[in-house]
Parts: structure tokens; sequence; C-alpha cells
């Protein structure tokens, strides 16, 4: 009991401490390494109190901006990165890069752009990694030109970027050679044989399956047509019924097109989301 | 919210006293209270963690017994029945002189959510000697057949409705039956009346699509049913183990 009683006390000497020292820095980095990340959070909260110099203070901002990063909670991660201030050069630098591609994650992508600026007149290093997160917010934003004229400012030798550099260079070529696909066309395609503006689109199962479908249903109106006449129950039934799924496939189609268009940009976002992070977390690791 | 504050607080005070290194004597002592930290905040695998850190076989019984003890009880709060029943099995082996009889609830209920119902009624028989209680809900689980979900969805396939009705489920089996007969007669009179593709389409494809979804529906039905029924019965023995019905 006693012993437990010194702990507590100990706990309490620790979490108020001024100074944010490395034997704290190990222990949070001791809490990190076992997916302690609420602890963590808590101890660097209490430090961030207690701590007197803006030194201390950007230091804690940016390990905290990071466990919220890691932790994908990206508005509280910008919080504390961009309270990182300009007076401890190497944090600021990091705090930037970092808060930059959380805005790009988030889609703000001027915020992100106009983050990376503000790093304009930094070290070699760091101004190559800004111009290789613009690049990639180029491609994210499908501005092409801006792409390659600020790609040609990259080192493409430099290892911390060489993959993710060749792998955007792909993409961008992706992005240049995609067949702009129209919507209208989708639905005029379907109006003419139902269920064509999906194959237009690159669904030909769901097409074909569209274009059975239709059939039978035409069928059945005209079996109600034939033998019933044009004012039976049965045909405006089937017709209605006709009618409605031939223009909900026109509208489909239309929507098809714009939907697999954004699934296909979708995957190539990713993928640049994916390549824009790997050169942050090798070089500030 | 300050109490869950203040549990994490007394988590990382424990935290800092096992990274700053203590005598081995010590070491189980502040990863159980580390653990009741997270246990009372509600993070049962994060006390797990905490507890697999322990040395399990060092140290003297009675602190052996709670470690055991503590990390059964969060692996049941875990819902990870299989690792909390193996915890209680290593602790008969490895402390076969201790008092069992404090284990024995968390272990009944244990074998109740694991469904091992025999092995179950032998320990709330020695449970509800010590305990003198008369009560033994027990017959009735032991009699209980399971339906079959195979069978439930067989039977669909042989007469649609029957599987429901087989599952339980009267009414709704009744609903299936009638619904069918009458996409077949839907389609019968469109066949007679020389409504060929009506009879075909309609009639046919939707009973197609009835025939099929009825016989899958009786199978979820019957897995629905055994659920229910093991659920309400690990309530009763909750309740009469844990003292919360006399």
């Amino acid at each position: 009991m006693r012993f437990l009683l010194g702990l507590s006390l100990l706990a309490i000497s620790f979490l108020s401490q001024a100074q944010f020292s490395k034997s704290s820095q190990a222990f949070v980095s001791h809490l990190l390494s076992n997916k302690m990340y609420d602890e963590a959070l808590l101890v660097l909260h209490e430090k961030l109190g207690d701590s007197r110099t803006q030194q201390q203070k950007d230091s804690i901002n940016l390990s905290i901006g990071k466990i919220h990063y890691s932790l994908q909670q990206l508005p509280q991660s910008i919080q504390f990165l961009d309270a990182v201030s300009s007076e401890s050069e190497f944090v600021y630098e990091e705090a930037k890069l970092f808060s930059a591609f959380n805005e790009v994650y988030l889609n703000r992508f001027d915020q992100g752009i106009k983050k990376l600026k503000a790093l304009n007149g930094s070290k070699q290093y760091v101004q190559q990694l800004a111009n290789f997160e613009m690049s990639g917010v180029f491609l994210l934003t499908n501005r092409l030109s801006s792409y390659d004229s600020i790609s040609t400012l990259l080192n493409p030798e430099w290892n911390i970027i060489q993959q993710q550099h060749s792998n955007f260079r792909n993409y961008r070529s992706a992005l240049s050679s995609e067949k702009q696909k129209s919507p209208f066309t989708g639905g005029v395609l379907s109006a003419l044989i139902p269920g064509a503006g999906k194959v237009y689109a690159g669904r030909k199962a769901n097409g074909i399956y569209t274009f059975l479908i239709t059939s039978i249903m035409a069928a059945q109106t005209v079996e109600a047509y034939r033998k019933d006449g044009p004012r039976s129950a049965r045909f405006i039934i089937y017709g209605s019924l006709l009618s409605s799924f031939y223009i909900g496939n026109i509208w489909g189609s239309a929507l098809a097109v714009k939907v697999v268009r954004n699934e296909r940009r979708d995957a190539i976002k990713n993928q640049i989301l994916f390549d824009m992070h790997i050169p942050l977390r090798t070089f500030f690791q | 919210m300050l109490r869950e504050s203040s549990y994490l607080k007394a988590a990382i005070a424990y935290e800092l006293a096992f990274f700053e290194g203590m005598p081995s004597t010590l070491l189980n002592n502040v990863l159980l209270k580390q653990a009741t930290c997270y246990k009372m905040s509600g993070k049962y695998d994060r006390a797990l963690l905490s507890l697999e850190r322990a040395d399990f076989y060092s140290g003297s019984d009675s602190l052996r017994f709670l470690l055991y003890y503590e990390y059964a009880i969060n692996a049941m709060l875990a819902k990870r029945y299989d690792l909390a029943y193996s915890k209680i099995a290593e602790l008969y082996y490895e402390l076969p002189k201790a008092d069992h009889s404090i284990i024995l609830p968390l272990e009944i209920l244990c074998l109740n959510e694991l469904q091992r119902w025999e092995e179950a009624h032998a320990k709330y028989q020695a449970f509800a000697r010590v305990n003198n209680i008369a009560e033994d809900p027990y017959p009735e689980i032991l009699a209980f057949k399971k339906k079959n979900p195979d069978k439930a969805f067989s039977l669909s396939f042989w007469m649609p409705g029957l599987g429901q009705m087989y599952a339980g489920y009267f009414w709704k089996g009744a609903l299936s039956s009638m619904l069918n007969a009458g996409l077949i007669t839907l389609s019968v009179w469109g066949f007679l009346d020389a409504y060929y593709f009506s009879g075909l389409f309609t009639g046919v494809a939707l009973f197609y699509l009835s025939y099929n979804g009825g016989a899958r529906y009786a199978e979820v039905l019957a897995n629905q049913y055994n659920e229910r029924k093991a659920k309400e019965f690990n309530m009763t023995v909750s309740a009469i183990v844990t003292g919360y019905k006399k």
C-alpha cells in the first residue's frame, strides 16, 4: 500500500515536471510503442500546461499533433501542428509539412498549398519535400501543367522521394490519357438500346442484365396489349412498369458514367495521398 | 468523464513505475492495479494487455490467484470466452490448493457462453451446493434440441414455409406458404389463359425469388431461435450466480 502511495506521488511529480526532459520523451515513446495513445496524449497535455519555454511547447505540440495524425483525427492534428511557432526551426518545418498533408487529406487543397508555400526559403531538403507535396496536390486537383512545372524542381535521385516521384509520373500519364466519357452520351445510348449506356460507362455485365430485364418487361407489355388492348389494367400496369424502368435506366446510365469516372479518380487519389505520406514519414522518422 | 480520467492517470502512474523498473516482487502487483484501472474504465482489452506482461509463475499464491482471476474476468468482459476459460483451466492446474469456489461463478458463465451446457451444469451443481441454492435451470437447456439451420433450409425447399415453422416461427411459415401458393396460382392461371410471358416472367420469376429467399430466411430464423434460447438461459443463470436473483 505504501509502495502504491509512493508510486502515485511519483507519477504526480512526473506529470508536473516543468521540463519536457529526455526521460519524459522516452516515457512518451514507450507509451506510443505500446499503442497507449490516450495515455501518451494525457501525459503530453499535462506537460504542455507546465512548459515554460516556447521550444518546449513547440516540441510538445508537434508530438500531440502527430499522435492525432496517427489516430486519423486530422482536425485536432492540424490544431496542434499549427500551434508550433517558427522559433523552433526544424520542429516548425515538420509541423507545417504534416499540417499541410492533413489539409490535403481533408480536401482543403488551397489551405495545404498555402502552408507548403510558407516553407519557401527553408533548407533545401525541406523545400524538396514541400515541392514534392505540392506536386501531389496538383495531381489531386488535376492541374497537370502546374504539376509539370513543379516536378522540374524536384531531384529525382533523392532517395526519400525517388519511388514516389516515379509513381507520380505514372499517375500523371494515367490522368492525362483518361478518356473523358460524357454522361449525356451514356444517357442517349441507353435511350436507343437499353443498357448500352452502362456498357459505355464500363459496366458490361450490368448493361446486359438491364437489356434482358427491359426486353422481358417489353415482351409482357406487348403481350398484354395484343390480348387485352391498350385500355386494359394489365397493359397499363406492365406499360407503366416498363416506362419507369426505361426512363430510370437512362438516368442510371448517365449516373453510371459519373460514378465509374469518380471511382477511377478516387483510386488514383488514394494512391497519390498514400505516396505523399511516405516521404514525410520516412524523412522525419 | 472525470472518473475515467482519474483511472487513466492512475494507469499512467503504474506504467511509469513499470517503465522505470522495479523489484520483480512488485511488478505483478503494479500490473494488477493497472489492469484494475483499465477494467474500471471499461477498457478490457487494454487490461488484458497489462496482465499479459505479468509473471504468472512467481510470487505468492494469493497474488497469482488474483492475476488469473482478473485475467479471466477481463477476458470474459471483452467477450473472449475461450481465452477466459483457458485461463481458468490454467488456474486449476497451477494452483490446485487454492479456494476455487470464488472462480466457480465465472467458470459457469464462461461455459454457458461457450454453450458447453453439461460441463456448466456440473459446475453449477457444485456452486448451488455451497450456496444452498435449490433452483436448477439446467434440465430445460439440456433437454433443448437446437434447431438445425440446414434442416430448416431443406424443409423450406420441400415445402415453402415449413422451414420457418420448424424454426419456431409458425405464422411466418404460414405466410410464406400462402405467398408461394399465390404465386404458383398466378403462373398457372397465366399459362392457362395463354399469357405465356406474364406467366413465365412474373409468376414463375417471383415464385423462384420467394422460394429461394424463403429457404434462406428459414435458415436465418433457425439460427436466431438458437441464439435467443441460449441468451435467455444464460441471463437466467447469470442472475442466479451473481446473486441478483435469490
